[in-house]
């Protein structure tokens, strides 16, 4: 099972759960996923961010701050951001780049070489997913490329036994977009503007 | 319209095709995969040639090398995902990731595995299964319980149905009462939706990520969609804007045990509203045509009285 932490009232999920955070802007949403993944990075788990959004510096930055020993965490980025603003870096060891948020492929592949890595290379067993965000996608793609393409990955997610958490602006899509992505999903945690969560998560009352 | 239909073999083998100018893979992969006897492999060379088998053959599978004689693999999977939306796209490769082109890459889900690891070749069986069984290059979604319902689908021997003419009468009745522009039943299928009726137009079969159904059919009642051009989900929707479907309202077809089989619809060309006495007439049309289905299930074809078969 995956703890999650005091800020998801302490639930646990089994392996291969992919939950939805939904919010609108500022609500913390983004902190929160984050908060999931830190729980189990200070653990010893594997943590991936696939950022859509952020660079990998700054996602890495608020990461880390997160966690109580930084360089001893299992960290991996997968940025779709920098390469689109027309720079070139390589990957390394923490970061892969995708060439940006419409690089289905590429993102795939940079995602499964982390988790394979953690997971055969470095032994790791559990590992905790973030993808940030899905409304990026949905600015760049249509909503059946991007239903099609999370459908992979969080397949991949469940095949790897790891745990997805998955961010939403609850704002930027109308109901049935969000009724359609929600099918992909084992459970929804949702985030208001006064900051108050409640939780759909399997298993738990 | 789409004219082919998948054969009704897809959910028993899986039809894989492999493409590669290198005659050694080509065989290596052929003799991996033949292996498993639910699962069977069709090797070629060129895109020229896999389109042909495309045409001939239905595909839920293909695997290709990055680099063709006549192209690339997403110039190959660009087209299978024309003709087959929902097959599944493996590039098996020597290319590595920095060598592929991403600009053409983009927007297209497909897995990749490279050649260059020693023992991928036995990964890929397991692969093709895994993708196609669990519909994870699917563009849409589909009910929790979709095996069973497929199942459920099965039991029904639909060929022999659509030549009874209740399903076509009911279709124009509905057409009148509803004063609507088309009106079809269709069955929802692993890959496609096949139409028992159709009045009003020449339709016969849709490919499922195509159609309004594949969403209502998760939803409880009847569904409206009095402009598909202002819902998020069709709005480009091409094929829709194609058929000149602006206005949509269905209802499933339920069985007696609750397994949704498909839905009744109504087509129109500009957007339209129903009222709840019009969603109710709608519902017992489509209690009708569930009605008609269940005494063909029932009774075989050859006893099946004038009366019913007519």
């Amino acid at each position: 099972m995956y703890e999650l932490g005091p800020e998801f009232e302490n639930a646990a999920v089994s392996p291969g759960t992919n939950i939805l955070v939904s919010g609108p802007p500022l609500s913390g949403k983004r902190r929160l996923a984050m908060e999931a993944l830190a729980h189990g990075a200070n653990d010893g788990e594997g943590a991936v961010v696939v950022t859509t959004r952020d660079s990998s510096d700054r996602v890495m930055a608020d990461f880390r701050a997160l966690l109580t020993d930084p360089d001893q965490a299992h960290i991996g980025v997968v940025d779709c951001v920098t390469q689109h603003q027309g720079r070139s870096p390589s990957d390394s060891d923490l970061v892969k780049y995708a060439s940006s948020p419409v690089d289905m492929t590429g993102i795939g592949i940079k995602f499964s070489e982390f988790v394979e890595e953690f997971y055969s290379d470095r032994g790791v067993r559990q590992n905790r997913i973030m993808v940030d965000s899905l409304s990026t996608l949905l600015m760049y793609s249509d909503l059946q490329t991007v239903f099609r393409f999370m459908h992979v990955l969080t397949s991949r997610i469940e095949d790897a036994d790891a745990v997805g958490v998955h961010i939403i602006e609850s704002t930027a899509h109308d109901a049935e977009t969000m009724n359609t992505l929600k099918q992909l999903f084992d459970g929804l945690v949702e985030v208001d503007d006064d900051k108050q969560v409640s939780f759909q998560l399997p298993g738990t009352a | 319209m789409e004219t082919r239909i998948y054969s009704d073999m897809d959910r028993e083998t899986i039809a894989v095709l492999h493409v590669d100018g290198d005659r050694g893979v080509r065989e290596d992969v052929a003799e991996q995969i033949g292996e498993y006897s639910d699962m069977s492999v069709t090797g070629t060379r060129t895109i020229e040639r896999a389109t042909d088998r495309l045409a001939d053959d239905p595909v839920d599978c293909v695997i290709s090398e990055y680099d063709l004689s006549d192209g690339t693999a997403f110039d190959l999977f660009s087209r299978v995902r024309e003709q087959y939306p929902d097959a599944a796209c493996i590039l098996y490769t020597d290319a590595t990731f920095a060598e592929i082109d991403n600009e053409r890459s983009e927007e297209m889900v497909v897995e990749y595995l490279s050649k260059r690891i020693p023992g991928t070749e036995q990964r890929l069986p397991g692969l093709v299964r895994d993708i196609t069984r669990g519909r994870m290059q699917v563009g849409y979604p589909v009910p929790e319980n979709e095996d069973e319902r497929l199942d459920t689908v099965t039991e029904y021997d639909l060929d022999e149905f659509a030549s009874s003419p209740a399903f076509e009468r009911l279709a124009t009745l509905a057409r009148s009462h509803f004063g609507v522009n088309a009106v079809f039943i269709g069955i929802m299928k692993a890959h496609e939706e096949e139409l028992l009726a159709c009045r009003g137009a020449e339709w016969s079969v849709f490919d499922r990520q195509n159609t309004i159904c594949t969403y209502s059919m998760l939803e409880d009642g009847p569904t409206v969609i009095e402009d598909v051009q202002a819902d998020s989900r069709f709005e480009h929707n091409e094929r829709l804007e194609e058929l000149g479907i602006r206005s949509w309202a269905g209802v499933d077809l339920t069985t007696p045990e609750g397994t949704v089989l498909g839905e009744l619809c109504l087509i129109h060309d500009t957007p339209r509203t129903y009222d709840e006495a019009d969603l109710e007439d709608l519902r017992l049309f489509a209690e009708e045509v569930v009605e008609q289905l269940e005494l063909r299930r029932r009774i075989p074809p050859s006893e099946t009285t004038p009366e019913l078969g007519e």
